[in-house]
């Protein structure tokens, strides 16, 4: 199950957070690109994903995070299937850039979500905070 | 080992389910937290391809075998759709671009990444039986 809740705190510029709760996987990571693409929308244009109190993210949650950080560039995503195909564009983006994501940042992941983000390569290219403050006072 | 626990018509929604019944079997006997997630986690990569793979993104039954003693937690699947051998899946190489690996590749690659060791067979009634083993310490 994935619970999902807004706040929105201002640094440099006004950052949205959008805290999860529960667990990111195959039954749920759309519901991530969903509210992203929401998100965007709205205004939003720093996102940082709150992950202290998720428990579990699997390959298929790394698409939602994945297409959630492409959606926050300004790209569009057709269909939610498009995100494996994001996440194989995944070292194209590296290849070009070796700069991490400036409009998406996530925050506080568990030891286990560290993991997987480290094994998977994500730490990478998307910032990880473990401080709010500092978090968001690092958009601009 | 003994009989698992079926789980019949399971679908993604299922996920959260097989996951607590593996974290459940094996947290008493190995009490690193952190091993037992890691195996939690290679274990969902495996019923994921299964459900995608075996049964083709339909419900299917998977019967889950956890057993936890002497230093190992040795997580057995079974299922009954064609023959799939997620081991022959090749590891991607993490030098070159995601983009160059085969779909699905990064599912395998967790679930050797996260356990010790993956075995598959065809057991004596034709069924898939995928076995992850996870070592832990005293």
């Amino acid at each position: 199950m994935l619970i999902m809740s807004i706040d929105m705190e201002n640094g440099r510029v006004p950052v949205t957070v959008l805290r999860l709760e529960g667990e990111l996987d195959a039954s749920n990571y759309e519901q991530l690109i969903s509210r992203t693409e929401a998100l965007y929308e709205e205004g939003t244009r720093a996102l940082l994903l709150d992950l202290d109190k998720v428990d579990f993210v699997s390959s298929s949650g790394l698409i939602g995070l994945h297409s959630a950080a492409l959606i926050m560039r300004g790209e569009t995503l057709d269909d939610a299937e498009e995100g494996w195909a994001a996440f194989r564009a995944v070292s194209r983006d590296m290849i070009k850039s070796s700069s991490q994501e400036a409009h998406f940042k996530l925050l506080k992941p568990q030891p286990i979500v560290r993991k997987v983000l480290d094994t998977s390569g994500f730490s990478e290219f998307m910032p990880i905070f473990d401080d709010e403050q500092t978090a968001v006072a690092s958009f601009d | 080992m003994g009989p698992g626990r079926v789980f019949s018509d399971v679908s993604m929604r299922d996920l959260g389910l097989i996951r607590r019944f593996v974290l459940e079997s094996s947290i008493t006997g190995c009490g690193d937290r952190q091993i037992v997630d890691e195996l939690v986690l290679a274990v969902n990569e495996a019923v994921v391809n299964i459900l995608q793979h075996a049964y083709n993104n339909e419900p299917g039954k998977i019967e889950v075998i956890v057993a936890c003693g002497a230093g190992v937690i040795r997580v057995v699947l079974l299922d009954d759709g064609p023959l799939f051998d997620p081991t022959t899946v090749p590891n991607p190489d993490i030098t070159l671009p995601l983009a160059e690996r085969p779909f699905g590749g990064m599912g395998v690659y967790f679930m050797r990444e996260f356990c010790d060791e993956l075995r598959y067979r065809r057991d004596a009634g034709g069924r898939n039986e995928l076995t992850l083993l996870k070592r832990f310490g005293p």
